[in-house]
């Protein structure tokens, strides 16, 4: 008997005679049954060379690879096209489309960062004065005609607080400016500040968002998009590249966005066409496909929260863009400790931020910081774990070793959830709102708390994102001083990220703090109040002194400043119409922001704005021109109302800011709003959609008989303003105003 | 002992070919030498496993999920094998597995039964795994998995056999070409010496003497190690024999 019959017997491939034969001669030859083991032990050791996976891991396999063959075509079901007839198919396709970029003569539709920088038109196009030279001051037509009589409460109010009502309505202001275009009356006014200051703050967020918001995130979804699809192909484990393809989904419903071109598995492509469908349908709250297939469980979205809201977010360049913002700053990605397999897609997310670059030799982490300093200027610090978050927990997880898709075993996932939670600062918006996934956002939410204050003004109105532009909270937004002071407060209370009450006990306690400023018959110390940081204060404040409007406050916010203004130069305040908080009390009680600290405030958000916006879009930038410009102007009229008030003589510069203001509001407007005519048109831009007429009117203006300075509120100030239906006061100009008080400005005789 | 040996009933193919309605799956089982398993399978049963086959093949061809579900779980381990041996990386051989059995679902309407469907596969798998390979030269490779240090019972029974393993793999790559890949496609794919010839296109008894030459290499360079394991089993053989 030779070895190589025993090798086949034990292979089972001798006959079964010859097996008979073997059988009877290990019975008989000792040495046999040795050399037989030793093959057997042999065959054994080679076998194993192998290593199979256990049933656990057969089970995943099985698992994986149906939900795989759900999203395969059957076989027979691209039978339809042959081959080569598909090969003649593409090719045709192919070059139809060179063709037709060719005819087009069109470039590809390539945004890069810096590529292209954005088209800022009319804002350097409006007419400038020339300095030196004053110009003739035009007659203020009938708007300081008649004497003016005040009631000693007014002209207390008037000497403290620098306001008094002038009896024009804003019709007869239109009329003198439409008369006179080209040589306008050196008249400021406090709304107009307001609004301008508006303006160039949604100029300056338009700017960002189109120099580096947009661009950036344009990289950042075109190195995901990339990176992803490495992953999805090339990741050890079925897991790790399940979990990419998941994440290569949520990018890509953020790609399609944009227009910009993914990389989708087949299977994805319909749950991310319909996940796009429903975003720019805004349809309500409708199942997430997207969210739904990456937690594996039904997942409801408000799609109408991610609809366009505010003003530059209705620039149609912007309009993918804004509403990716929105879904990347709703919907977040699962990190849960329990639920490694969802919480396996955001880990994916980061490890390719971590792995990919940008054609510029970034790397995808310093693009993304990048975009979050854009982002906090505009929107707050991020409310949420953002991908830096996960980093950071990665690193402190694989401490010594090396990111590895492979690496992210469940274990690992679990963890990296939880360490990630820990690295987050408290939420100061409490967990997600109905329909939000708590998780990883890319770009965050909203996560400071003066942020929280910018949304408790105005939670519903907002541009962009639930976010305020308005200028000087976004002044107070880039104030690191501010911030500090405000999270300093909610550490020291001890503010814990899982509790939702965790911000209102943290604004109690600046609210006890800030007691002694509750006193009625303190003014309120806007600038003061800023300084710290102290935003909420004002609000809160005026709140609980019952004399703000609340739902107007949080509806638009510059009007409500106008009114406080209105009030406070009432001795007595208005009925309260059935859209606003009952007022209770009566009597003269002036609160209200005196037109100095309006102006000083403006001037300082501006100035502290422009800081910002150099360093993140250089003195270039038409933004941080106008927002240089306006800081000026603001504290120019912030000086020219003290000298009014005190009735000191006007200093030339003065005078020269106030002939520069209406040039310069129409210089700083943005290119939608074309004089300040629009302003109580109806037919105006951006400026009108916060102004409710002119009508509502703080001034300042050059008494041309004295040339001594006028500081004058305008004809909304009077009750009966709120009586009349204001839709068609404004759309009709031969409605019957109500009859004006007719007061007189001390110094205009 | 040898009416010990008749009384084994289960014939040895049914060890070969698994249970494709869920049972166990496929393994390149080392059967006893003592079983009368060791013989041919009957020509009537070896049909009913062919028709078997034929028969879900045929269903998965039309779109039965099922079907191919059965020929996944019959087959699962050769493509697994096949994938690691060139890929010797337990996750990429799961996954090409994985791509393997789509490639193979995408492309079932042109499998037209000139070879089994478990040598279609393994073809399928082995272009899948040499993609694979291919595509890490081109590009480089991703971090590899952490080397965490293993505490948990039974690491250094682990650590030994992984060791083993590692010996074993040495001296196969150092058999001779021919006798290297017979022996591989015998014991780690598990095929037999007809597809073996096959595959190789060379006369089954080519295949055996090839066999032959590569065991007897290999049972002299991993003598330390067989001569343990040799003695255990023909321990355990005689105890279950009887004296």
């Amino acid at each position: 008997m030779s070895d190589a019959e025993l090798s086949g017997f034990l292979d089972g491939e001798l006959s079964p005679e010859e097996e008979e034969q073997i059988r009877a001669r290990l019975a008989l030859d000792a040495g046999a049954p040795r050399a037989l083991s030793e093959f057997e032990a042999l065959q054994e050791l080679v076998q194993d060379v192998v290593p199979l996976p256990d049933a656990a891991a057969w089970a995943q396999f099985d698992a994986e690879l149906d939900r795989e063959l759900d999203a395969t075509a059957q076989p027979y079901a691209s039978r339809g096209i042959p081959v080569w007839g598909r090969v003649l198919l593409a090719a045709s396709v192919l070059l139809g489309a060179v063709g037709l970029a060719r005819w087009l003569g069109g470039e590809p539709r390539i945004v890069l960062a810096g590529a292209r920088l954005p088209d800022v038109p009319r804002i350097y196009e409006a007419p400038q004065w020339t300095p030196g030279e004053p110009r003739p001051l035009p007659p203020l037509g009938g708007l300081l005609d008649g004497p003016l009589e005040l009631s000693p409460a007014q002209v207390a109010a008037l000497s403290s607080h620098g306001l008094v009502q002038v009896p024009h309505t804003g019709t007869s202001v239109r009329q003198l400016y439409a008369e006179s275009s080209d040589d306008l009356p050196p008249l400021a006014t406090a709304d107009t500040s307001l609004l301008v200051c508006g303006a160039v703050a949604s100029r300056l967020s338009l700017e960002l968002e189109e120099r580096i918001v947009r661009p950036g995130v344009r990289d950042v979804i075109d190195l995901l998009t990339r990176e992803l699809a490495k992953l999805a192909r090339d990741a050890r484990g079925l897991a790790t590249r399940r979990a990419a393809r998941s994440a290569q989904e949520y990018v890509g419903v953020l790609a399609a966005l944009e227009e910009l071109p993914g990389h989708l598995p087949r299977s994805a492509n319909a749950r991310v066409r319909a996940e796009v469908a429903q975003i720019r349908a805004g349809v309500g709250p409708a199942r997430s496909p997207v969210l739904s297939a990456i937690v594996g469980r039904e997942v409801v979205v408000d799609y109408a929260r991610l609809r366009d809201r505010g003003l530059y977010t209705h620039e149609p360049r912007l309009d993918g863009h804004t509403r990716a913002m929105r879904w990347v700053s709703t919907v977040g990605l699962p990190l849960d400790p329990d639920d490694p397999q969802a919480t396996r897609v955001a880990c994916m997310l980061v490890l390719a931020l971590s792995r990919g670059q940008l054609a510029d030799g970034r790397y995808g982490f310093a693009a993304l910081a990048r975009l979050e300093a854009a982002l906090e200027v505009l929107y707050g610090q991020p409310d949420a774990v953002t991908p830096f978050e996960v980093l950071e927990a990665l690193r402190r997880v694989l401490s010594q070793q090396s990111m590895a898709p492979s690496a992210l075993t469940d274990s690992v996932v679990a963890r990296v959830a939880a360490v990630a939670r820990e690295l987050t600062p408290p939420p100061t918006l409490g967990e997600a709102a109905s329909g939000e996934l708590p998780g990883v956002h890319l770009l965050g939410r909203l996560r400071s708390l003066e942020g929280q204050a910018l949304a408790r003004l105005s939670p519903a109105r907002l541009p962009s994102r639930a976010r305020s532009s308005a200028l000087d909270l976004l002044g107070v937004l880039a104030d690191p001083v501010a911030g500090r002071r405000l999270r300093s407060v909610i550490s020291a209370e001890g503010a814990d990220g899982d509790d939702p009450q965790a911000y209102d006990a943290a604004l109690a306690s600046l609210r006890e703090e800030a007691r002694p400023w509750w006193d009625p018959s303190r003014p309120v110390p806007t600038r003061a109040c800023l300084e710290q940081g102290r935003l909420w204060t004002v609000s809160a404040m005026l709140r609980r002194r019952g004399l703000a409007p609340v739902a107007a406050l949080n509806d638009v916010w510059y009007r409500d400043r106008l009114l406080l203004a209105a009030y406070a130069g009432l001795n007595a305040p208005p009925p309260a119409p059935k859209d606003l908080q009952p007022i209770e009390g009566r009597g003269p009680v002036p609160v209200l922001e005196p037109l100095p600290e309006l102006h000083a405030r403006l001037a300082f958000s501006a100035a502290r704005l422009r800081e910002v916006g150099e360093q993140l879009l250089g003195r270039g930038s038409p933004s941080v021109a106008a927002l240089d410009q306006l800081a000026r102007l603001e504290g120019a009229l912030s000086t020219a109302s003290q000298d009014a008030l005190a009735d000191r003589p006007v200093p030339a510069s003065t005078l020269t800011a106030l002939e520069r203001y209406v040039p310069t509001v129409l210089a700083l407007a943005p290119y939608d709003v074309r004089s300040v005519e629009d302003l109580g048109s109806g037919s105006g831009g951006v400026l009108h959609r916060g102004v409710v007429g002119l009508e509502r009117l703080v001034m300042i203006g050059v008494d041309p008989a004295t040339r001594r300075l006028r500081v004058a509120a305008g004809a909304a100030l009077v009750p009966s303003e709120w009586w009349a239906p204001r839709p068609q006061a404004e759309a009709d100009p031969d409605v019957r105003l109500p009859e004006w008080p007719t007061h007189r400005i001390p110094g205009s005789d | 002992m040898h009416a010990a040996l008749a009384l084994s009933a289960q014939p040895s193919w049914l060890q070969l070919t698994p249970d494709p309605r869920g049972g166990e799956p496929a393994q390149p089982q080392r059967r006893p030498w003592y079983s009368a398993a060791n013989s041919a399978p009957t020509a009537e049963v070896g049909a009913e496993r062919v028709d078997d086959e034929a028969d879900w093949i045929r269903r998965a061809q039309a779109g039965d999920r099922e079907a191919f579900s059965r020929l996944v779980d019959a087959h699962r381990e050769v493509a697994y094998r096949t994938a690691y041996w060139i890929l010797r990386d337990a996750d990429d051989a799961l996954d090409v597995t994985q791509e393997a059995f789509l490639r193979a679902y995408r492309s079932l309407n042109r499998f037209a039964g000139r070879s089994s469907f478990r040598t279609w596969l393994r073809r399928i798998a082995t272009n899948a795994a040499l993609d694979r390979r291919q595509r890490r030269l081109r590009e480089p490779e991703l971090p590899e998995t952490l080397q965490v240090a293993d505490d948990s019972p039974g690491a250094a029974e682990r650590l030994a056999r992984e060791e083993t393993r590692a010996l074993v793999r040495e001296a196969i790559d150092e058999l001779p070409p021919a006798s290297r890949a017979a022996v591989v496609l015998r014991d780690v794919h598990g095929l037999s010496y007809a597809e073996i010839a096959e595959t190789l296109r060379i006369p089954k008894g080519t295949v055996m003497s090839r066999i032959h030459k590569g065991r007897q290499i290999l049972r002299r360079k991993l003598a330390d190690v067989l001569g343990p394991r040799a003695e255990v089993l023909q321990r355990a053989r005689q105890e279950e024999v009887g004296p």
